[in-house]
């Protein structure tokens, strides 16, 4: 179709002019801003194996981009007044660090940069967290930055162009410069992580450094929001404390089993009938740390866990309920991983409006959620090959703070509902609480059967889970000692199986 | 058609029955009376009924308290560790300078002692290690 708007000739030809105008004044300025739009660039030096690093900052990975002194300038007046670097924290996933929370300390940082032949230094610099460390050989603490973040993510930022964009960069270190720098002939970061003392454990054994390479890029405002509000690793590093030293008390955190331990809950899930005494229907490690204020009372709760059996045609949910008081109200969220992923599975994060007791489906239908395409069971039959489970955490701000002797003990109420039968397993002890469940209804509360064994267990973290219809006694002979016991002999029971009798399930294979 | 009959008050088949009951008798009494060896003997739960209430847990409460204004240091901020004596860490954080602080944990049934450790923000205060008997 073709459209004349005016049919005297000079007239015409001023109206295509006109048109071609607006035709390109739009793709024009789009094309400038593509080009002139300031993008986050990964550097291509880093911070190497031996914690120290001289990263050129004119030098950019890859051919795509280019950085001097101009465009340094750019990324200063970005971030008023700051050059700010992301670092992609690289650690070894092993003892206290693992791949969703891992940390270094900083022992010094400075940028060097050259103007009309003159060198200046820039040793003043600052992180979002610190903690109070010993050097190696020193069991003397003081504060240091530290720089936090998770492994194997694929960070989505708001722009699809930055070089920050599907990489795992994690924390921010920002250089507050008043000097324009626009002129620079060089510009380098030299950085050296500290060396903890990491034989006192944690929290100098977080925060030394024992992998490396570890990733530099100069990033934009907009990007260092974005991680700044992520936050990777945080959520599971020992003693954060905030970004102003000076800052008013931090208060601590109080784990339950430990820091780095999980509590193992076990299930027989054909109650009320007894079963095969396996106890591996479903086999679920957890573990709870709760933030306290310096008072002691409870300001979060925060938890995760792993799917590490399932031994059992039966579908469940698998709940972690925390007794609180009924004044309790609070705001947080649960999140589920898929196997081996550090992003969330489809529906998650969800939000949790809490009042009273918490009582999260941490693994909702066990049955279709977690499966071996080859078997009924997942990681309890002896030529079975072992499987990755599904990950869950969660986090949860109490609106006021709550006395810790207030909330149920540990190891709180992990439970059962299993959906072919309609009733609900807990701990021995604990009562059922479902409206929807068969067991008031029936009488069926509680929760141990004709020999008097319960139908849940918790076992410490090195308990392996006893193959397909092995009675547990068989597969760990010392229990039944234990148990006879009094619970006074045997008490480390679970580290003498029988080796042929379990499944060879480590904390290391289901921790991941 | 003609008839066979079995004759059980034959002398074969006397001896049959009897020797069929002494073998009965030979594999249920083994069985009748010695019931608790055998229970000693195996280690399976379904063979081990257990007295009504035993606990199964393993693990134990116990309780950590300090007072920190009973302690001579210099720092304003004032952190504990408080480990397992096996390493792993129970308690992390910053407590109050000046009040005494309590704290439940769990720990395993055979642990006997807790360490702690106290530090503070002021480089000339020594780190303080400490052990608890449980």
């Amino acid at each position: 179709m073709k459209i004349i708007f005016i049919t005297d000739n000079n007239k015409k030809i001023k109206a295509e002019k006109l048109m071609l105008i607006m035709i390109w004044i739009p793709f024009l300025l789009f094309f400038s801003s593509t080009v002139l739009a300031l993008e986050s660039i990964r550097l291509n030096d880093v911070i190497s194996a031996n914690g120290s690093g001289d990263i050129d900052l004119f030098t950019p990975f890859g051919s795509k981009h280019t950085l001097n002194g101009d465009i340094l300038e750019q990324f200063r007046q970005n971030n008023d007044g700051e050059l700010v670097f992301a670092i992609d924290i690289n650690e070894a996933a092993d003892g206290s660090e693992k791949s969703s929370s891992q940390g270094v300390s900083i022992a010094s940082a400075e940028l060097i940069i050259i103007i009309d032949g003159i060198e200046y230094r820039y040793n003043q610099f600052t992180t979002r967290t610190h903690s109070m460390l010993a050097i190696k050989g020193s069991t003397q603490r003081s504060l240091y930055p530290t720089l936090l973040g998770d492994s194997g993510s694929n960070r989505i930022t708001p722009n699809s162009d930055s070089g920050l964009y599907g990489s795992s960069f994690d924390s921010t270190l920002n250089f507050p410069l008043a000097q324009d720098i626009s002129q620079a002939s060089s510009a380098r970061l030299v950085i050296h992580f500290l060396d903890t003392n990491g034989k006192l454990g944690d929290p100098e054994a977080f925060y030394d450094f024992s992998n490396g390479y570890e990733d530099i890029a100069i990033i934009t405002e907009e990007d260092a929001h974005y991680l700044n509000q992520l936050a990777p690793g945080m959520e599971g590093a020992p003693l954060v404390l905030p970004e102003a030293t000076s800052a008013t008390a931090n208060g601590g955190t109080v784990y339950y089993p430990s820091q780095s331990g999980y509590y193992i809950a076990a299930y027989e899930d054909l109650f009320p009938a007894r079963g095969d005494y396996d106890f591996n229907d479903l086999v679920v490690g957890y573990r709870v740390a709760a933030g306290l204020d310096t008072d002691g009372n409870v300001l979060t709760l925060s938890g995760e866990g792993y799917l590490i059996a399932r031994g059992a045609g039966y579908n469940h949910d698998w709940h972690l309920r925390i007794a609180l008081p009924s004044s309790a109200s609070g705001v947080g969220e649960l999140r589920v991983f898929m196997p081996g992923e550090v992003n969330t599975a489809d529906g998650y994060p969800l939000t949790i409006n809490s009042i009273g007791d918490i009582d999260l489906i941490a693994f909702p239908q066990t049955r279709w959620l977690w499966v071996d395409a080859a078997y009924e069971e997942v990681n309890t039959l002896g030529e079975q090959s072992l499987l990755k489970g599904h990950r869950f955490s969660f986090s949860i701000t109490f609106d006021t703070p709550i006395a810790l002797a207030s909330i149920d003990n540990a190891p709180f109420d992990p439970y059962l509902y299993v959906h072919d039968s309609g009733f609900e397993i807990h701990l021995e002890g604990k009562n059922p609480v479902l409206s929807h469940s068969r067991n008031i209804e029936e009488g069926q509360t509680d929760f141990t059967d004709s020999n008097n064994y319960p139908f849940a267990q918790i076992f410490p973290e090195t308990w392996q889970v006893p193959i397909e219809r092995t009675d547990l006694g068989e597969a760990y002979p010392d229990f039944i000692h234990f148990i006879l016991s009094g619970r006074n002999q045997y008490t480390q029971w679970y580290n003498t199986p029988d080796n042929a009798r379990v499944k060879p399930i480590t904390p290391s294979h289901w921790k991941w | 058609m003609k008839h066979h009959y079995i004759r059980f008050d034959s002398p074969f088949w006397k001896v049959v029955v009897i020797l069929f009951f002494l073998s009965l008798y030979a594999c249920g009494g083994e069985e009748n009376t010695d019931t608790s060896a055998a229970s000693e003997r195996s280690s399976r739960l379904t063979d081990n009924s257990v007295p009504t209430g035993m606990s199964f847990t393993n693990f134990k409460h116990e309780t950590f308290s300090i007072d920190p204004s009973l302690l001579a240091l210099s720092g304003n901020r004032l952190f504990l560790k408080l480990n397992r004596q096996g390493g792993e860490v129970l308690f992390l954080g910053e407590i109050d300078r000046y009040r005494p602080f309590s704290i439940s944990v769990e720990v395993r049934l055979h642990d006997t002692q807790l360490h702690y450790e106290l530090f503070t923000d002021n480089v000339n205060d020594n780190t303080q290690f400490g052990v608890i008997s449980l």
